[in-house]
C-alpha cells in the first residue's frame, strides 16, 4: 500500500464520520432551537421495511386544497411534482393544533404575514410531504398506534427557515416513549 | 537437463505466484531468477503461465469462510439497528455505531498498512464501509428523517466510492456500484426522477474499472449507462405536454432506430480493444434489440392519432429528433472509422439505411408504416444473414443476432397473425395464408442466403425447421372448420397491399432462385405448391364458400407438408427428421378422424384424395430412384 494511501483513508473515514455528525447536529439543532407546534394526524395504512419498523403518519396539512388557500397575488395555484412549497401555519387560540393558513413558492411573502412557516414538497400524489411523515419505532410496537392512528397528534419543532423535525408523539394526549 | 528446465520453470510460476500473495516484491523476483540464470517472463511457456494463473485461482476454504463470515457479520448489524432495540436508548446506538465505525476503518487501516494482511484487511474494510451506511440509517430512524430516503444511500454510495478511489479498492467499486444503482432504481421507480446525476458514477467506475483493467465491472458499468440512456429517455417522453403525447411517444419509438445502430457499431469498435472486449459484445447485442423493439412495434396495423411527419422535426420532439441525427451522424462515423480499420462494415449500413427510410415515412399513415417496416424486416433479414455469413472477419455475435432477428420476427408474426385470425373469425384464411406467405418469404430469403454462402457453414437448418414447424401449425389450424369468411377483397386497403407486397416477393425470389438454382429444386417446387394452393384459398374466400373446400386445400397442403418434410429426411438422411414428421402424419390423421366423424362423407373424400395423390406420388419418386440405380449401374458397367 502506497504511503499516500496510508494518510488519505483516515481523512476519507473522518470526512464520513463528520457527514454523520453533521446530519445528527442538524436534527438535534432544529429540535433544540424550533419553534413547536402542535399537528394532527390521519390514519393511514402502517408499513413495515427491511430497514426497520416505522408508522406513516399523515397530517391535515398533508392534502391542503391549493385552490382555496391564500395564495400570493398572481402566483400560481398549481404546483409540479417535486416542486419546493412553503405552508404558513396559523392556530387561534380556540384550537389545539395548527393548521395550513397560506401556501406560496415564497417563504419571505409568507413569513412577512405570518409567523410559522414549514417547508414542504409535492410527491407524485400530489400531496404535500414534509420529511415528517415517518415514525421509527422498535420492532413490533407500532401496532397500539397503528390501531389508534385517528387519536395521535405530533409536536414538529420548526426552524425559521422552514425545517422541520418531528419532537414528540402523542396517543391520546399522553407521550409515547419508547426508551 | 529435461528435469532441470522442469524445476526453472516450476520456479518461474512461483516466483509470479509469491508476488501476487504479497511475499516477494518483482525486484525480489527478479533477483531469484538471476541467481539461476533464468530470464524473467521471456521464458515462461504460455501452458505453464496458464497453469499459474489456475494455481492463483485455486479456492482457498479459509478465505471463503471470511468472507461467508463478514458478510454474515455486515447482514446481522444491518438488522441489529434496522430492529429498533428499545432497550437502548438513541444516544447509546449513536455512540455505539460511531464507535463501530472508527474501530471496522482502525482495524482495516492496521491490517492494510501496518500488518499487511491484504485479504483480512480488505474484508474488515468491507465491513467498515457498511458500518457507514447503518450510521447514517441510524441518523434517520432516531431522528425520523424521512423527507427523501434516497439521499442517505446517496451519501453512503459517495462515501464508500470515495474512499474505494482513494486505495483503489475492487471490491469497494463494487459495493458503490451497488449503492448507486439501488439509489438509481429507487429514484425512478419510487419517486419518477429521471436521476440524471447516475451517469456521474457510473463514469467515475468504468474509468476505474478501465485503469484496473476489470472486464466485470466495465461490462456492469456499460450496462447500467445503456440503462440510464433508457431511464432518462423515457422520463423525457413521459413528461410531455398533453398536446404533443402522441408524437413524442412516436419520436421515443423512431429514435430507437437509431440508437440501434450507434450501439451496434460502438461495440464493434469496443471490441478491439481487449479490456472492453465483453463490454463490447453487450453492446451490439443491446444495439440489434434496441432496433428490433420499434421495428416490431410499429408493424401493426394501429393508429397513431397525431399526424405530424417526425422528419419536419415537429415541436414537442426535438430531443428526441436531435438524438436521432446524433445517433445516425455518429454511427455513419463509426462505419467509416471501422472501415479505415479495415473491418468491412457492410451489415450495418442496412439499418442505418432503414431507420432514415423509416423516419422519412409518414409514421400516422398505417398504410404507408406497415409497408415499410415489413419490407424493412424482410430486407434486414435477408441484409443480416447474408453479410454476417458472407463478409470475411470475425462476426460471431452478428452472425448469431442475424439469425435472433430472423427467428424473433418470425415468431411474432406467427404469433400475432395467429392471435389475429381468431380474434377476427371472419379474416381467419386471410390471417393464416397471411402468414404461410410471409413464412414462405422468410424460407426463400434463407435458401437464397445458403445458396451464396455455398462453400461456407452457413446453418441453413435452422430456418428450414422453424419455417417448417410454423407452417404445419398454420396449416393445421387452418386444418379445422372454417365458415363465413369475408373476402379479401373487403379488407383495409392496408391488409390488401401487404398481401400483395409479400406475395410480389416470394415471386420475385423464386424467380431469382430458379434462375440461380441448377440442382436441389424439389423442396422449392414443394414450397411452391403451398404457397400457390393456400393463395389460391385465400382468394376464393367469401361468404359462399363452403368449409368443405378449405378444409379440403389445407388438409391436403398439410399432407403435403409432412410429406415434404419426409422428403427432406430422406435427403439430409436425418431419421429424427423422418420420425417428427411421422408423428405430424399420424397427429393429422388422428385429429381428422375424430373431428371429420360426423361428416363421413368428407373424411372419406380427403382420405382417398390424399391417399390417391400420395400413391401417384410414391409411385413416381420410386420410379426415379429405379432409375437413378440403373444410371449408376449402367456407369459402373462401362467403367468396368
Amino acid at each position: 500500500m502506497n504511503s499516500y494511501k496510508k494518510i488519505l483513508m483516515p481523512v476519507i473515514v473522518l470526512l464520513q464520520v463528520a457527514v454523520l455528525v453533521f446530519m445528527a447536529a442538524k436534527q438535534e439543532y432544529i429540535l433544540a432551537a424550533g419553534e413547536k407546534i402542535l399537528l394532527k394526524c390521519q390514519p393511514v395504512d402502517p408499513r413495515s421495511l427491511f430497514s426497520g419498523d416505522y408508522v406513516i403518519l399523515n397530517y391535515e396539512i398533508t392534502r391542503t386544497d391549493l385552490e382555496t388557500i391564500t395564495v400570493k397575488d398572481g402566483e400560481k395555484r398549481s404546483f409540479d411534482i417535486n416542486e419546493t412549497i412553503y405552508i404558513a401555519l396559523d392556530k387561534s387560540k380556540m384550537d389545539k393544533y395548527w393548521k395550513a393558513a397560506a401556501a406560496s413558492r415564497d417563504i419571505d411573502w409568507l413569513r412577512s404575514r405570518y409567523k410559522t412557516v414549514i417547508q414542504g414538497r409535492i410527491d407524485q400524489y400530489y400531496n404535500i410531504k414534509f420529511g415528517l411523515e415517518d415514525y421509527f419505532v422498535p420492532q413490533n410496537e407500532g401496532r397500539e398506534l397503528e390501531r389508534d392512528l385517528d387519536n395521535v397528534h405530533v409536536e414538529v419543532s420548526v426552524m425559521p427557515d422552514g425545517s422541520s423535525a418531528i419532537s414528540r408523539l402523542f396517543l391520546n394526549d399522553r407521550e409515547v416513549r419508547f426508551y | 537437463m529435461a528435469d532441470i528446465k522442469d524445476m526453472l520453470q516450476w520456479l518461474l510460476n512461483e516466483v509470479n505466484i509469491w508476488i501476487t500473495k504479497g511475499i516477494i516484491t518483482p525486484e525480489q523476483r527478479d533477483r531469484i531468477l538471476k541467481l539461476y540464470k533464468v530470464q524473467a517472463q521471456n521464458s515462461i511457456k504460455p501452458a505453464a503461465q496458464k497453469a499459474a494463473v489456475k494455481h492463483t485461482g485455486r479456492i482457498n476454504l479459509a478465505r471463503v469462510i471470511l468472507v461467508l463470515a463478514v458478510v454474515c457479520i455486515a447482514v446481522g448489524l444491518v438488522i441489529f439497528y434496522a430492529s429498533n432495540w428499545r432497550r437502548m436508548p438513541p444516544g447509546v446506538k449513536m455512540a455505539q455505531v460511531f464507535l463501530l465505525i472508527l474501530t471496522c476503518y482502525g482495524a482495516s487501516w492496521f491490517l492494510l498498512f501496518v500488518k499487511k494482511e491484504i485479504f483480512i484487511g480488505r474484508l474488515i474494510l468491507m465491513l467498515a464501509m457498511v458500518t457507514f451506511g447503518i450510521g447514517i440509517m441510524l441518523v434517520a430512524q432516531i431522528y425520523h428523517i424521512s423527507s427523501h430516503p434516497t439521499n442517505g444511500l446517496l451519501v453512503w454510495a459517495i462515501g464508500t466510492l470515495l474512499l474505494s478511489a482513494v486505495l483503489d479498492e475492487q471490491w469497494g467499486y463494487y459495493m458503490s456500484l451497488a449503492l448507486f444503482t439501488i439509489w438509481d432504481y429507487w429514484e425512478v421507480v419510487e419517486y419518477g426522477n429521471a436521476a440524471y446525476l447516475f451517469i456521474a458514477p457510473l463514469l467515475v467506475l468504468a474509468l476505474f474499472y478501465y485503469r484496473r483493467s476489470d472486464r466485470t465491472g466495465l461490462v456492469l458499468s456499460v450496462s447500467l449507462m445503456i440503462i440510464y440512456f433508457f431511464q432518462v429517455n423515457i422520463h423525457w417522453a413521459g413528461a410531455a405536454d398533453y398536446n404533443n403525447k402522441h408524437v413524442t411517444e412516436a419520436a421515443f419509438m423512431y429514435m430507437l432506430y437509431g440508437f440501434g445502430p450507434l450501439l451496434m457499431v460502438a461495440g464493434r469498435m469496443m471490441r478491439f480493444n481487449e479490456k472492453l472486449e465483453y463490454s463490447g459484445y453487450v453492446v451490439t447485442l443491446t444495439g440489434w434489440i434496441t432496433f428490433m423493439v420499434p421495428l416490431l412495434t410499429l408493424s401493426w396495423p394501429y393508429k397513431i392519432p397525431d399526424t405530424t411527419p417526425l422528419i419536419l422535426f415537429p415541436r414537442g420532439t426535438w430531443i428526441q429528433s436531435g438524438q436521432f441525427a446524433a445517433f445516425i451522424l455518429l454511427s455513419a462515423a463509426g462505419i467509416r472509422k471501422l472501415s479505415s480499420m479495415d473491418v468491412k462494415p457492410h451489415i450495418y449500413i442496412p439499418f442505418i439505411l432503414t431507420a432514415l427510410i423509416l423516419v422519412m415515412v409518414p409514421h400516422y399513415s398505417t398504410t404507408a408504416r406497415m409497408i415499410s417496416t415489413h419490407i424493412a424486416i424482410v430486407g434486414l433479414i435477408a441484409s443480416s444473414l447474408s453479410f454476417a455469413y458472407l463478409v470475411p472477419g470475425e462476426w460471431h455475435i452478428e452472425k448469431g443476432m442475424a439469425f435472433l432477428l430472423t427467428i424473433a420476427m418470425f415468431i411474432v408474426k406467427w404469433l400475432g397473425l395467429t392471435g389475429s385470425a381468431f380474434a377476427d373469425n371472419g379474416y381467419m384464411v386471410a390471417y393464416l395464408v397471411g402468414f404461410v406467405i410471409f413464412a414462405t418469404v422468410c424460407f426463400l430469403v434463407n435458401r437464397l442466403v445458403k445458396h451464396l454462402a455455398e462453400g461456407k457453414s452457413y446453418p441453413s437448418m435452422i430456418m428450414d425447421i422453424i419455417t417448417a414447424v410454423a407452417i404445419w401449425f398454420t396449416l393445421y389450424t387452418a386444418s379445422f372448420k372454417i365458415e363465413n369468411q369475408v373476402s379479401i377483397f373487403k379488407a383495409d386497403t392496408v391488409v390488401i397491399v401487404m398481401l400483395f407486397l409479400f406475395i410480389t416477393l416470394a415471386v420475385i425470389l423464386y424467380m431469382v432462385l430458379m434462375a440461380r438454382l441448377k440442382q436441389n429444386r424439389t423442396i422449392i417446387y414443394l414450397s411452391m405448391i403451398v404457397f400457390i394452393t393456400s393463395g389460391i384459398a385465400l382468394f376464393i374466400a367469401r361468404g359462399e364458400v363452403s368449409w368443405i373446400a378449405y378444409s379440403l386445400i389445407f388438409n391436403i397442403l398439410l399432407f403435403i407438408a409432412t410429406g415434404t418434410a419426409i422428403y427432406y429426411s430422406t435427403v439430409i438422411q436425418s431419421r429424427a427428421l423422418l420420425n417428427v414428421a411421422v408423428c405430424a402424419f399420424i397427429v393429422h390423421i388422428g385429429t381428422r378422424y375424430f373431428d371429420l366423424f360426423w361428416d363421413m362423407l368428407s373424411g372419406s373424400v380427403l382420405f382417398i384424395t390424399t391417399g390417391i395423390i400420395g400413391l401417384a406420388g410414391g409411385y413416381i419418386l420410386d420410379k426415379k430412384r429405379r432409375q437413378l440405380i440403373n444410371t449408376f449401374d449402367s456407369a459402373e458397367g462401362d467403367h468396368e
